[in-house]
């Protein structure tokens, strides 16, 4: 008998009531799949594909409307909430997405950790409390974080928390949602890890839910692939893995000889007694695709931002090639911005938003061509952002950066924000631009697989500071500095 | 419901003839003290005057005392908010300590103030409360300039070529004015109780105005005998400033969405 | 500290701004009092009049700020007393009413937030004028039901409706803000995990929710104490009690200046000072504003 087994699950959600109407959107639609003592599987999907929903199902936090959910073979999909309390923590434990916001500001972590412990009357409050030392110590913290808060303590640290919680009670089911996505790649494989130990340690099956192949292959015994509410695919990981592997492109060849486009030479900027930039130089040739690769904080944003003169230096001199200063800078030196939601004036029409820089410099051309440029209907015009979908916006934001016909695009974690079939689409457009008009990028991103595929040369910075640069085959298949060969590691298997 | 109710109250105070035939202000005698019926809608008072009349006819004294309270509050607070929030750390701290300050002092006493320094009146009530909201305005106006600004669509437009002042005019002002317009509704029936307030304690309008908060202070002579002369002059006061309050979280929800 | 002094100076900029309005006057209070023909005082003598009120030029500023920081208030127009033999007579009555108002306005507000099918009562309180709602609790207690008696009664007789009509309003936004972070807390994904840990609903709302909650909801509750005194100046006309609010009104009506100065520059300090109280117990109860 598996220990759980899920037939034909369908869960719908009330769709927000607006006005008179209100009705229920399925979103998943009869998934079965099932799962082993002590067997890892992982549930792969994208945004939307109803994977979370499935997971909350399992744990009763959502409510299904058809077929069976077996645990230990009783099937608890009609449970109502109250019964579904004892099951909860003591059968499985949730392992959430956002270690930010999942746990209790104005709580101690020891608190609740042993919370678990006496939800379920597990023990005096003496044990209570040596308990959740072991626990700590368990998951690499100290009997010392007990009484701390968790805005003192780092977003892998507070997973760690959150992990301990989860296994409070040894339960036999662990389910993980997207457990590491909001965390930095170094600190996501010190979590899997951590799971993956404490997996074989108990003999803890785990469901984990992520987007990401890379790590499902590399972590779980069956990967079942969601889309649209439905099973699309489920097998060994290995085999799914493979089959769905990337198609793994070619490095992009090394860069033509041509100008230097962009010269960045002993940057600085200090914030008090931070130093958020340190000595950061490099160049970029014309027509050429140059990344900063690094982790939240390495001090990337900051440089790029001090590159398009949204930032004043503290030191060092930024030179684009044939830019004047003042205003007329802005006609050289264009931003993206990461989130296409925020960078869109809500009010205005995808039409005033493109022609806005035309305007201002008054220049010639048409909001038309520029949207037909970046792949758009000419009918999108008219609308407002909010009429439109991620990806969509960022080509708007992306045409309003072509309007003025700048030399150098600087990309700040320009597709991060979007989903991945809509990154394709964006990284592709920008490939075939720079063929087409031969502009300079500087792409900022936290991500080696986009990085690997657009850039022609790399710079990895850490803690402010470049550690290392070179063409981007280099870079990846000969990293010379630690830091970068770490980075590389933390890249789930089938991508590398 | 709540749209129906301001235009009818609208319309009460452009065209009052049309809803009542009795005169707001001289009485018939005879008819004294007379409970609602279907001849006196909201019955008569003490010197047998028509009191639905006298609530119709006073609602142009009401509701234009609201409109001015408003206009000042908005015009103002919306002015000192902009350029607290745009033009720089010393305006801001400066408009910011001047907001504290009006804040610490309730809306009905630094109203009182402004009366004692203007006298009373209908004029000078409205002035008074308007100049009292001018910190509630000033500091959401603010709030919502300083979250605008931050934004990256505004970055993006001074990145695309755009000078200081079209951008604050393009994009930061219709971006902050949605939630300053619902608090403009919501002052609105604010401003109504604060007026009717105001009449009632007999600063605003004097007898035998029908001022809606003059209405009530009179009826109260007679709460044993004639129930209806301060219950349903209130009502109407509730019913309009209820409706006020809905429109505003309409307006509020519209600019959010947006 | 820095808290403390900047308060501090909020009431200072409150004194002189009253200070300065009130003194902006055309013709002002003492002009009417005793310019009457029938006096037959002399320009010198008004002239004279008006310095012991300490009412002209920035020496008189001076004095009446170092007045208000002695404990001296100035005299009132009105009556000839000190300001503070005024105030000291009027304030036990206020002190009482606005006190129990608060009390009951916490427990309302508490009362309604919990309470799903209070929760529109909120917005329909924060329409009606305070006058009204003591009209009509005079009309029902009082008239109709004959439940409370309109004059003499016992002390406590006589608290109840002032009590519950100021409470009324000022349970409103309390009520709405902790409303809304009761719903806000109620989203948040850790409500989620401790429910995956299989916590109750009951173990959720008051462990969780209800302790997140409260923490905008008491930053409102100091809020409110400025209406609390606005109120009992309504309050107090209605139901015909002599407090701070009642010499409040009489002070407008005969443009009694300095007891309307000592009026609103005590009713900023308490205001400050309550805000001040909530700003320095807000890090105690987040731990997230300990440094």
């Amino acid at each position: 008998m598996s220990l759980l087994d899920v037939r034909d699950l369908t869960v719908s959600y009330a769709e927000p009531k607006r006005g008179r109407r209100s009705g229920a959107r399925r979103v998943v639609h009869g998934v079965s799949f099932s799962l082993d003592q002590g067997e890892a599987v992982a549930l792969v999907g994208e945004s939307g594909s109803g994977k979370t929903t499935t997971a909350h199902a399992i744990m009763g936090l959502h409510r299904a409307d058809g077929g069976q959910i077996l645990l230990n073979g009783t099937d608890i999909a009609r449970w109502s909430s109250r019964r579904m309390e004892s099951v909860r923590g003591a059968q499985i434990g949730l392992v959430p997405q956002d270690p930010g916001s999942s746990l209790n500001p104005v709580k101690t972590v020891g608190a609740q950790i042993g919370e678990t412990l006496r939800i379920h009357r597990k023990g005096d409050r003496r044990h209570v409390r040596d308990r959740v030392a072991e626990l700590l110590v368990r998951v690499g913290l100290t009997e010392e974080h007990a009484t701390r808060y968790p805005h003192e303590l780092s977003g892998g640290m507070r997973q760690r928390v959150l992990i301990a919680a989860a296994i409070a009670l040894r339960p036999q089911l662990i389910i993980a949602d997207e457990p590491t996505s909001a965390l930095d790649v170094t600190v996501q494989r010190r979590i899997l890890d951590l799971i993956d130990d404490l997996r074989s340690e108990f003999g803890t099956a785990l469901l984990m839910v992520t987007h990401d192949l890379g790590v499902a292959a590399g972590r779980a015994d069956r990967i079942v692939v969601m889309k649209e509410g439905r099973v699309e695919e489920q097998g060994p990981a290995s085999a799914v893995a493979y089959a769905r592997r990337p198609e793994q492109e070619a490095f992009r060849a090394p860069a033509p000889e041509a100008p230097v486009a962009l010269a960045v030479r002993e940057l600085v900027k200090d914030y008090g007694a931070f130093r958020a930039v340190d000595r950061v130089s490099f160049e970029v040739r014309q027509g050429t695709t140059h990344a900063v690769v690094g982790e939240s904080g390495s001090g990337k944003t900051t440089t790029a931002r001090m590159i398009a003169r949204f930032v004043a230096p503290t030191s060092g001199e930024v030179e684009v090639g044939g830019a004047a200063g003042g205003r007329d800078f802005r006609r050289h030196v264009q931003l993206v911005y990461q989130n296409p939601y925020g960078s869109l004036d809500p009010r205005q029409s995808v039409r005033r938003i493109v022609e806005e820089p035309l305007r201002n410099f008054r220049l010639e051309g048409s909001a038309a061509e520029l949207i037909e440029r970046v792949g758009l209907p000419a009918d999108l015009l008219t609308r407002r952002p909010r009429e439109l979908s991620g990806g969509q916006r960022q080509r708007v934001a992306i045409a309003r950066a072509l309007a003025v016909s700048p030399r150098l695009l600087v990309l700040d974690e320009a597709v991060s924000a979007l989903d991945v079939g809509s990154q394709e689409q964006i990284l592709d457009l920008l490939g075939r631009l720079q063929r087409e008009l031969g502009i300079t990028y500087l792409f900022i991103s936290h991500d080696l697989k986009v990085v690997r595929q657009i850039s022609h040369t790399v710079s990895v910075m850490n803690k402010g500071k470049i550690v290392e640069s070179g063409t981007t085959r280099d870079v990846f298949t000969d990293p010379q500095h630690e830091y970068t060969r770490e980075l590389l590691a933390a890249i789930p298997e089938p991508v590398r | 419901m709540k749209w129906i109710v301001v235009a009818l109250v609208l319309l009460w105070a452009a065209v009052p003839a049309l809803f009542t035939g009795y005169d707001p202000i001289a009485g018939v005698p005879a008819d004294k003290l007379l409970p609602p019926s279907t001849e006196h809608l909201f019955g008569t008072d003490a010197v047998g005057r028509d009191l639905f009349a006298r609530v119709v006819h006073g609602a142009v004294h009401s509701l234009s005392g609201a409109f001015v309270a408003v206009g000042v509050g908005l015009l103002l607070g919306t002015l000192l908010g902009l350029l607290a929030g745009s033009l720089g750390a010393l305006v801001d701290t400066v408009v910011m300590r001047v907001v504290d300050v009006l804040l610490s002092v309730p809306g009905l006493l630094l109203a009182l103030t402004v009366i004692i320094l203007l006298g009373p009146g209908t004029v000078n009530v409205a002035l008074a409360v308007g100049i009292g909201s001018v910190a509630t305005f000033t500091r959401l106006a603010r709030s919502e300039v300083v979250k605008v600004r931050r934004s990256d669509y505004v970055e993006a437009a001074l990145g695309s070529g755009g000078g200081f002042a079209g951008v604050l005019w393009r994009h930061v002002l219709p971006n902050s004015l949605g939630p300053v317009i619902a608090l403009a509704a919501l002052q609105f029936g604010a401003a109504i109780l604060a007026v009717s307030t105001l009449g009632f304690l007999g600063y605003g309008a004097e007898p035998p105005t029908p001022e809606w908060g003059l209405l009530i202070a009179e009826g109260r002579n007679y709460l044993a005998t004639a129930w209806w002369l301060t219950t349903l002059p209130g009502a109407v006061v509730v019913a309009v400033v209820l409706a006020a309050g809905r429109i505003s979280r309409r307006i509020d929800e519209l600019a959010r969405r947006a | 500290m820095r808290r403390a002094g900047q308060a501090l100076l909020v009431l200072w900029a409150a004194f002189t701004a009253s200070y300065v309005l009130l003194h902006l006057l055309p013709g002002d209070a003492i002009l009417i009092k005793f310019q009457n023909p029938e006096l037959g005082l002399s320009p010198e003598q008004l002239a004279r009049i008006r310095q012991a009120y300490g009412s002209d030029g920035p020496a008189a500023y001076l004095h009446t700020l170092l007045g208000f920081l002695r404990g001296d208030f100035g005299y009132s127009i009105d009556t000839g007393t000190p300001v503070v033999e005024r105030l000291a007579e009027a304030l036990p009555e206020t002190a009482k009413l606005a006190g129990l108002g608060f009390a009951v306005a916490i427990v309302l507000a508490v009362g309604i937030a919990f309470t799903p099918w209070l929760r529109e009562l909120p917005s329909l309180f924060v329409a009606i004028p305070v006058f009204w709602v003591g009209i009509l609790l005079i009309q029902l207690f009082s008239f109709r039901l004959k439940l409370v008696p309109v004059i003499g009664g016992s002390e406590w007789q006589q608290l109840i409706l002032p009590v519950l009509t100021l409470a009324i309003p000022i349970c409103a936004p309390i009520a709405q803000v902790l409303a809304r972070g009761i719903d806000h807390a109620a989203t948040q994904p850790f409500v989620q995990v401790v429910a995956a840990k299989g916590a109750s609903r009951r173990w959720i709302l008051w462990r969780h929710v209800a302790r997140n909650a409260m923490l905008p909801a008491l930053t409102m509750a100091g809020l409110t104490f400025g209406e609390l005194i606005a109120g009992s100046v309504v309050t107090e006309t209605v139901f015909g009690r002599n407090g701070v609010g009642r010499l409040t009104e009489q002070a407008v009506s005969s443009q009694d200046t300095p007891v309307l100065l000592a009026v609103v520059v005590l009713t900023a300090a308490v205001f400050v000072l309550v805000n001040l109280i909530v700003d320095l117990l807000f890090p105690i109860l987040d731990p997230r504003l300990r440094s």
